[in-house]
């Protein structure tokens, strides 16, 4: 009987453990970035007039790639205004991307690539490593600004 | 950390309690023990032969024959056993259907010119 009353007190720890288990998993679990890649404002708009397509890579502290090159396509927003990368229309600034990671701990660092028609780099840039901020509210959201600027 | 790594801590300590479950059954003798034979009156020692002796002595005569005591208070009428049934089923189904992570909002509007991506949506 002895045994039986160690194997219930065994149960209640378990049981208390699937409970605290069940409520850890609860909660806000997601990270935002606002990411905003701009050209160097010393760049001529001649200059960007070679950038044909832009590539977002992201990368985390171990240096594994999260975000292997999501392509920023031009989009028009009015008839004078676009964002993103296509030919003859780059604007300056890029515009700005939401994104949200599973991710509660760690940080990442974020790239943009300027690529011509050949696909070689014209313009490049980065954000350091971010550290992941876990959302509660929009105070938390990580602000990623940072220049392209020429690789050559 | 990631969902990923919070969902496997959780199948974890779930495990961990299904072990802790089936210790709790394990230490229930299903069958009574044995150990009492020896202490019954009935039990005479086969080596002495007296003078009511047949061929065979009593005390040899059911040697190794070993009769089953009935099942004295099963585990399975224990409340205390079908209570946590009920709960470590109960927690393993939740683990399992509901969703543990909130995600974040879906893009609405024009906060976002580029767009919105990520494995956290």
């Amino acid at each position: 009987m002895q045994i039986l009353g160690l194997s219930k007190r065994l149960l209640s720890v378990g049981l208390l453990c699937a409970g605290i288990g069940s409520v850890a998993g609860c909660g806000g679990d997601y990270s935002l970035f606002n990411v905003n890649p701009r050209f160097d404002p010393s760049l001529l708009a001649k200059d960007r007039d070679a950038v044909e397509s832009c590539r977002l890579y992201i990368t985390d502290e171990h240096d594994e790639k999260v975000v292997d090159g999501y392509p920023l396509e031009s989009k028009k927003l009015s008839e004078t205004t676009f964002v993103g990368c296509s030919g003859g229309n780059t604007p300056q600034n890029l515009g700005n991307l939401s994104y949200s990671s599973a991710r509660t701990s760690g940080s990442l660092k974020f790239r943009v690539d300027a690529l011509d028609h050949n696909n070689a780099v014209l313009f490049s840039g980065g954000s350091d490593q971010m550290q992941v901020k876990v959302f509660h509210s929009k105070s938390d959201i990580v602000a990623v600004d940072f220049l392209l600027k020429s690789v050559k | 950390m990631t969902r990923a790594t919070l969902r496997r801590t959780r199948f974890i300590c779930l495990g961990v309690v299904l072990a802790l479950f089936c210790s709790v059954i394990q230490s229930q003798p299903v069958w009574a023990s044995d150990d009492d034979d020896e202490t019954s009156s009935d039990y005479k020692d086969p080596t002495i032969v007296t003078d009511d002796s047949s061929s065979v002595p009593l005390g040899v005569q059911n040697l190794g024959k070993k009769d089953k005591k009935p099942i004295v208070e099963p585990v399975y009428e224990k409340w205390w056993f079908w209570a946590s049934v009920v709960v470590v089923a109960g927690a393993w189904i939740t683990a399992a259907v509901i969703p543990t992570r909130q995600k974040a909002p879906k893009c609405v509007g024009t906060d976002y010119q580029l767009g919105c991506i990520g494995d956290g949506r």
